[in-house]
């Protein structure tokens, strides 16, 4: 028995939705980010409709994903980040629920579509440049040429410079993207080989629990990332060394 | 000149200053402490896989473009080679930004570090 690892990945409408020869069909991928949407607002506002003074357990959880987002910015942007929480805070939301989400079985991970992630990234890119150019104005392209640099050098460094600020849009959506997409590739290879083993196939089973845990503790951490680079890019946007 | 007068100011002075210090880092304008998170494992395993992606990617966007860009204007091998080596200079400076724990993934480096023989730093990248 063969199982296909990538059909995992496939868009299939469910919903088809065509307007002017354009495909915009409801697909699985729009149904879990509708799924997250939900699911992270009313774990949000159940958690916190009580607004106990002593937290219980939800509460308390709600309130760890709040200040650790508020932490994540005040460390990384300092004071002048605090108006841009909402967005941070939902960015960080959209991915860690995709990428939790997208680990129970049956699922679709949207994370793990370039094409996800790099729209993610591109909003983000986009926005710092928008941020940089309101804060200083024409003297945001400063970040492309360092203070102390003869004029000379020049020539070599804003070429490389601004190859790196537009690169950083395509790190952070294939780091992302990648890491999902290698993980649900290899649980599924694993998961193939428990019934071709037929008894023996306990031993992958096994070892498909530990590689679930490591997958849910990498959903976290490239959430982590993914947010906290953004807040660093941010940082550098509004404080021109 | 250790007069209790002057004992009392300067300990009203510490004490002021202590204060200070209290409410700015209350308020949130402490100094900006930035980088990557000190200690934790998390930080740390996250710096590495951010290492190893960011120089993937630059040398290969790099060889991307060069390609694409050889293809367009018919200019083999040349913006390949070009490519490569701006995608290869700029993954070793991000690389090199992100240990030396400089806030900057981006823009000029940390003033205590700029000085004039930096740009010579990443030339060689360039020409190989």
């Amino acid at each position: 028995m063969s199982i296909n690892v990538l059909e995992q990945f496939k868009i299939q409408p469910i919903i088809p939705i065509h307007v002017g020869g354009v495909d915009i069909s409801f697909s699985n991928s729009a149904l879990y980010m509708v799924a997250t949407v939900v699911v992270s607002t009313v774990f949000l506002s159940a958690a916190m409709s009580k607004r106990a003074l002593i937290p219980g357990r939800m509460q308390s959880l709600a309130e760890m994903v709040y200040e650790f987002i508020a932490g994540m910015l005040k460390e990384n942007v300092g004071d002048a980040g605090r108006k841009y929480f909402p967005l941070i805070f939902s960015l960080f939301m959209f991915v860690l629920c995709g990428n939790v989400l997208g680990q129970t079985p049956y699922s679709f991970t949207y994370t793990s579509h370039i094409i996800v992630t790099a729209a993610l990234a591109l909003g983000v890119i986009t926005m710092v440049t928008i941020v940089g150019f309101a804060t200083h104005g024409i003297g945001f392209l400063h970040t492309f040429l360092p203070g102390g640099a003869p004029p000379l050098a020049a020539i070599i460094i804003v070429p490389i410079e601004v190859f790196s600020y537009f690169a950083r849009a395509f790190s952070l959506s294939v780091r992302l993207a990648a890491n999902m997409l290698v993980g649900h590739i290899m649980l599924a290879v694993v998961a193939s080989f428990i019934s071709a083993l037929g008894f023996l196939g306990i031993i992958p089973f096994a070892g498909i629990v530990g590689l679930g845990v490591l997958e849910l503790g990498i959903s976290c951490l490239q959430a982590y990332i993914f947010t906290v680079l953004s807040c660093i890019y941010l940082h550098d946007a509004l404080h021109l060394h | 000149m250790a007069t209790p007068h002057d004992d009392d100011t300067s300990r009203k002075l510490a004490d002021l200053s202590s204060r200070v210090r209290k409410a700015r880092l209350e308020s949130g304008l402490g100094p900006d402490k930035i980088g990557p998170a000190s200690g934790g494992i998390h930080s740390l395993m996250g710096m590495g896989l951010r290492i190893a992606t960011e120089l993937v990617v630059s040398v290969g966007l790099g060889g991307v473009l060069g390609w694409a860009a050889d293809n367009h204007w018919d200019s083999a091998p040349w913006g390949l080679v070009v490519g490569l080596g701006v995608g290869f200079a700029s993954g070793v400076m991000t690389v090199y930004r992100v240990v030396k724990g400089a806030e900057a993934v981006m823009g000029p480096l940390p003033k205590e570090r700029t000085s004039a023989g930096k740009p010579e730093e990443i030339d060689p990248p360039e020409n190989g």
